[in-house]
């Protein structure tokens, strides 16, 4: 499928609008990843197990609903599955992602003993690195890999609960921690430059973890903020120029810090929908912003309120000096009802464009 | 004496001092004041007064977390002690987070602010299979059936819970959270309540038996 006033391809729209050039209209992101599972007939466990699979689950779904053709893979336990904890696929008719089973960190004791494993074959680094020479064969120009965020690798090897109790207990442990779980990042860019490239893949920097539910402000600044800023600084000297920052759930109080960091060349801010697009512009002038429909209510609302909550942020996005690309505020609900996901390409179809 | 125990009592509480809440819980025995009481204006106010200052942004999860370990810290050596007559239940909750979702801080806080409040709570755990609520609904009638789900798919097993549930003798109160969730999508489930945090959870389910029982 294809909009009749299309004047450009994804690709061409995508160059454009990370070269700071103009485009035809609104991008769309879907964040998809079991929605194009069910979307094909495969399971979501396929999507996630087989790279070829997921791609081509994804290339069918992308060309249907006319998103831009940026496949996206994240896999939450990748820090836990790496440092010897485990995972399960998701099964039955509720789960929506791979989860974390086990922690390889269980005491104090554990956090010394942890050893970087060989990056080429840790855990499911191998499916992230398949995933995107998947994408390039398939004819993509980009791919979102997950290598995600810090702290959130953090909460990966100890669990959520221990890493928030350490953080006022133990704080030294938690820096340690932190130290680790930057290192693994860092090494998982430099493999991927390495095996496949800087130019075709986006490294998507999931954050869920530092949301203000959670923790303070003062506890991201403190545990979060300097292994953040390492991590982009370093990812951009290897050459990825893109970077995209899903700075997930409620992070209101957390954005003067993150507009700190370095986000890219541009980066892709993406927004939750507990931000409002118009402070994410704010804080990141220079930066392309993503958002930020509710994925709950493209999953439980009517056609209406979502094609009305898609106009909202495409007027809004409109606005963002550096670029607007329009996307759930997280990633797409696997069992979006159909109708749903037409009503925002219909929402950028009839407001999207620019002229 | 007894005033200024249970006044440090909830302070180790509400400063997350684990060891102390234990040293005062023993004094408590030592002393011969009444367990029951030690607890609830104690242990339980200090719990409260967490849950306040998280309202008020002055307090985390990280906080709470370690609150409640103190917290339960002295209750696992007060609770033995307090007569079968004195434990006055202030209601019956049973609380899971949903099939496919293996999120629990959340769940875990709000047992702890209703078990602090004086509830008895029946935790089901994480990843819990639809029919488990109402199997579990059957045998202890509880008052409340508390759902927690983090993620837009997971959710999806809330209603399908909820009608279950409902169709229980007798029927049960039902409240839902977590972050996917909205009064609206609670109220479209056939929920009768949500809350956005934990202390909220007790306010909300409070009002809703006050106004079933009027």
């Amino acid at each position: 499928m294809q909009f009749k006033r299309d004047r450009m391809t994804s690709r061409e729209r995508l160059n454009a609008i990370f070269s700071g050039k103009p485009v035809d209209r609104i991008p769309f992101h879907a964040q998809a990843m079991g929605f194009n599972a069910i979307n094909v007939g495969i399971t979501i466990a396929d999507f996630y197990r087989d790279p070829a699979i997921g791609i081509r689950a994804a290339s069918r779904t992308m060309e249907q609903y006319n998103w831009e053709r940026v496949p996206q893979l994240c896999l939450a336990p990748l820090g836990a599955v790496a440092f010897g904890g485990d995972y399960s696929l998701p099964t039955g008719d509720y789960s929506q992602s791979p989860q974390i089973t086990s922690y390889p960190v269980k005491t104090e004791e554990d956090v010394d003993n942890l050893v970087m494993p060989d990056i080429a074959t840790a855990g499911l680094v191998p499916l992230l690195r398949e995933f995107a020479r998947n994408s390039i064969e398939a004819g993509n120009a980009y791919a979102l890999i997950a290598i995600d965020e810090v702290f959130l690798c953090a909460s990966n090897l100890c669990s959520m609960e221990t890493l928030c109790k350490w953080v006022i207990k133990k704080p030294e442990t938690t820096h340690k921690l932190m130290r680790i779980a930057t290192d693994f990042k860092l090494k998982i860019g430099e493999h991927l430059a390495e095996e496949i490239g800087t130019d075709h893949i986006i490294p998507w920097l999931g954050e869920p973890t530092t949301e203000n539910r959670l923790i303070s402000p003062r506890t991201f600044e403190e545990f979060a903020l300097p292994y953040t800023k390492e991590l982009h600084e370093k990812l951009i000297d290897m050459g990825y120029k893109i970077i995209a920052s899903h700075i997930c759930g409620e992070q209101n109080a957390n954005y003067p810090l993150w507009a700190q960091v370095h986000m890219g060349e541009p980066g892709i801010i993406s927004v939750s929908q507990e931000v409002d697009l118009e402070k994410a512009i704010h804080y990141f002038p220079n930066d392309i912003i993503m958002g930020n429909i509710p994925p709950a209510l493209i999953q439980s609302g009517s056609p209406d309120e979502v094609y009305e909550a898609a106009r909202v942020c495409i007027e809004k996005g409109k606005k963002a000096p550096g670029g607007f690309i329009l996307a759930p505020g997280c990633e797409l609900p696997p069992k979006a009802p159909s109708h749903n996901v037409w009503v925002i390409m219909k929402a950028i179809d009839d407001f999207g464009w620019y002229d | 004496m007894q005033e200024e125990i249970l006044q440090k009592l909830s302070d180790a509480v509400l400063n997350m001092e684990e060891e102390e809440a234990i040293s005062l819980s023993k004094e408590v025995l030592s002393e011969g004041i009444d367990p029951y009481t030690a607890i609830m204006q104690g242990l339980a106010e200090g719990m409260s007064k967490a849950g306040e200052l998280y309202d008020k942004g002055e307090y985390y999860v990280p906080e709470l977390l370690l609150c409640s370990d103190a917290l339960y810290s002295g209750l696992d050596i007060l609770k033995p002690h307090i007569k079968s007559d004195r434990s006055k239940i202030a209601g019956k909750m049973i609380i899971g987070v949903v099939e496919g979702d293996i999120h629990d801080i959340g769940k875990n806080l709000v047992k702890t602010m209703f078990e602090a409040e004086g509830w008895e709570v029946r935790d089901l755990g994480r990843d819990v299979k639809i029919e488990r609520f109402q199997q579990e609904q059957q045998k202890i009638h509880a008052d409340v059936v508390a759902l927690s789900a983090l993620m837009t798919t997971s959710m999806l097993a809330m209603p399908k819970i909820i009608e279950l549930v409902k169709g229980s003798e007798p029927e049960p109160l039902v409240l839902v959270g977590g972050a996917p969730l909205s009064k609206e999508i609670a109220l479209q489930y056939g929920a009768d309540g949500y809350a956005d945090n934990a202390k909220g959870a007790i306010s909300i389910a409070r009002d809703l038996m006050e106004s079933k029982t009027s």
